[in-house]
């Protein structure tokens, strides 16, 4: 660190930045600029200089300092982050709507409604609106939208229709036949969800309908790739398997040294996504458009088009808050394939936890279920489970071999390594671990190990393997 | 040994100025004083901390990367496993050894390769799933629990009142 180097007055220097999300890039500015010319240089037509906020060194510079008061180097990397509640300012200002200050979070979801109502009041856009032909070519007139149709013709059709788009605005103008809408999706949704194959038919559905429809509101955004890695990277995996090809990676060892504990907890980040799976939209809901994949429909034309017209108060923030139930599914999904599988369920406390015991076993039934969906309708090409996902469900299967006192504990699963770990979940069997091992503990005490607790821990974690368990002890 | 933990922060603290980490920046308080850091972290997408930022003082023992470091929440917040005066309470900012309680394996707690990168991603996954089993603020525990609508009204305010004090 030299000191000399920021003193240096009208030094153009080279910044990296690294937005919340999207890729780095750099940028050239000399260190006697303000914070607020900066701004002004990375604004762009959607994102203005007053909703950017950055952050260097664990600070958030303020728009009337210089660069060189925060001693800002050649190569250094500030964060670029969109303030919410600017964003959400400028929602407000565009449908002069005050204290609007939500961008689709919780109860107040509802005043994106609101808003969106408003919205579509204006006599002007009324007028548009009743024009079917000018609602279609407003939204012909985005890309994506038309890519969307193009390679969809039911959407197609849909959006043709204009008894369809009328009906939609009708619906979208009037709260208490909106929010029943919504419901009903939500509902049918899950009556979907309930029957075989249902499933893999949403999931068919997001692939082809909503992804396409996403990328088209938020178009600066890069793929959903980034969201994918993003989620792997959560999840702690590291590599990701071949298309095409069975992934016949290695489960990694639960038991390996700690460098990998580092991680343990970043890979539980994905964790409490599961449940949302099964509970269907209200799981995730920040808005009641993001619990629900179809809300590309059920704020139909509308919110496209608005989008369009560039006017879109909800397209705005419900790009934001666009997630709904299959992005807790993208993640597990992603572990069942991905080959870190073992790692977050190798996480010790687990076992003295009940209700995450309870949580996995939930899971454990919801991946049979999408097993036996599976098999009825083989006949979908993008219904077929990640490789990884079978054995993951026949490691659970395997519960009640690791409970009986069998000395090896090694269940039938294919997946050996992980079943040992289930084996060393304390909660899971019937009998005391005292029982059960008795015979190993013995045998224990025989060689000189003589702290009880402990040589029951690593028989524990040995899953009864005496060897294996001294090796644990003389490390421990 | 301390000019070990110095050089080894340095090192730290010049990687994450050139390569930071999504979700967190990381500074001096002091440039003189390489022990006690300034955090900013983000709040993580698709949670309820999304759109805060909540500043954080990181201090280091001498003894480090023998010790762990501690880390305090200098913006309010609220979390099962922060305490309400901000002190951070996950298992790896524990001085090594075992727990006599028996919560923690050695293996959870602190160890010498931690470093602000890994303790850092360790608080954003935190924040996104809290651990209840040895909650610091029980009465956040509790309510994460028990009344989730209500836990997950204040977390949200709190976020956006920490972006407004900005």
């Amino acid at each position: 660190m030299d000191e000399a180097e920021s003193t240096a007055p009208q030094q153009a220097i080279v910044l990296t930045i690294r937005p919340s999300s999207g890729s780095t890039f750099t940028t050239a500015i000399s260190t006697d600029s303000t914070v607020l010319q900066l701004k002004e240089k990375l604004a762009t037509a959607d994102l203005p200089a007053a909703s950017i906020r950055l952050v260097y060194s664990g600070r958030v510079l303020k728009d009337d300092d210089q660069l060189s008061v925060y001693s800002i180097k050649e190569g250094h990397t500030l964060h670029m982050v969109k303030s919410a509640t600017n964003r959400a300012n400028e929602q407000a200002v565009q449908t002069v709507r005050p204290n609007a200050n939500s961008n689709a979070a919780g109860p107040e979801g509802f005043d994106e409604q609101a808003m969106m109502r408003g919205f579509l009041e204006n006599p002007a856009i009324r007028d548009m609106m009743s024009n079917p032909e000018m609602l279609r070519r407003v939204m012909m007139s985005n890309p994506q939208t038309r890519e969307v149709m193009e390679n969809n013709p039911e959407v197609a059709q849909m959006l043709n229709d204009p008894a369809f788009l009328r009906q939609s605005l009708d619906m979208a103008r009037n709260p208490k036949l909106m929010k029943q809408a919504l419901r009903n999706n939500d509902r049918a949704l899950s009556n979907m969800e309930m029957i075989p194959g249902g499933f893999n038919h949403l999931r068919r559905m997001y692939h082809n309908v909503q992804e396409p429809m996403e990328a088209s509101r938020s178009a600066p955004q890069p793929s959903t790739d980034d969201l994918n890695e993003r989620f792997a990277a959560r999840l702690n995996a590291d590599t990701r398997p071949n298309a095409g090809t069975l992934n016949n990676t290695a489960l990694p060892n639960p038991w390996a040294p700690p460098p990998r504990r580092n991680n343990a907890a970043g890979s539980m980040g994905g964790f409490p996504g599961m449940p949302g799976m099964g509970g269907n939209g209200g799981g995730m809901g920040f808005n009641p458009f993001a619990g629900n994949p179809f809300a590309a429909f059920g704020g139909p034309g509308a919110g496209a088009g608005a989008g369009a017209t560039g006017a879109g108060s909800n397209a705005a923030g419900g790009a934001q808050a666009f997630q709904n139930p299959f992005a807790a599914l993208m993640g597990s999904q992603g572990m069942g394939g991905g080959n870190q599988a073992a790692n977050p369920f190798g996480f010790p406390p687990m076992g003295n936890n009940p209700e995450m015991f309870q949580q996995m076993m939930q899971f454990n039934q919801m991946m049979r279920q999408m097993e036996q969906q599976q098999q009825p309708h083989t006949s979908q090409p993008s219904s077929q489970l990640p490789p990884g996902m079978p054995s993951f469900a026949n490691m659970f299967g395997g519960f009640p071999p690791v409970a009986q006192p069998s000395s090896t504990a090694q269940p039938t699963a294919s997946s050996a390594p992980v079943a040992t770990t289930t084996a060393a979940t304390p909660a899971v069997p019937t009998q005391p671990p005292e029982e059960r091992f008795e015979m190993q503990l013995a045998s224990l005490r025989d060689m000189g190990f003589s702290d009880n607790s402990r040589n029951l821990r690593a028989l524990l974690a040995s899953g009864g393997d005496v060897e294996s368990a001294i090796e644990f002890l003389l490390r421990m | 040994m301390t000019d070990h933990s110095t050089l080894l922060l340095k090192k730290q603290l010049k990687e994450l100025t050139k390569r930071p980490v999504e979700g967190f920046s990381a500074g001096l308080v002091d440039d003189n004083n390489i022990f006690e850091w300034e955090i900013m972290i983000m709040g993580p997408h698709d949670t309820l901390y999304e759109g805060g930022f909540f500043r954080a003082i990181m201090t280091f023992p001498k003894e480090y990367p023998l010790m762990p470091p501690k880390m305090r929440f200098t913006t309010d917040i609220y979390h099962p496993n922060v305490y309400p005066n901000g002190d951070v309470c996950i298992s790896i900012l524990h001085p090594p050894g075992e727990d006599k309680y028996g919560y923690e394996q050695a293996s959870e707690r602190w160890s010498p390769v931690h470093t602000v990168e890994t303790i850092l991603i360790s608080v954003i996954s935190m924040l996104s799933s809290p651990n209840d089993e040895s909650p610091a603020n029980i009465e956040a525990a509790k309510e994460w629990r028990e009344n989730y609508p209500s836990y997950k009204k204040k977390v949200q305010r709190i976020a956006r009142r920490s972006a407004e004090e900005m």
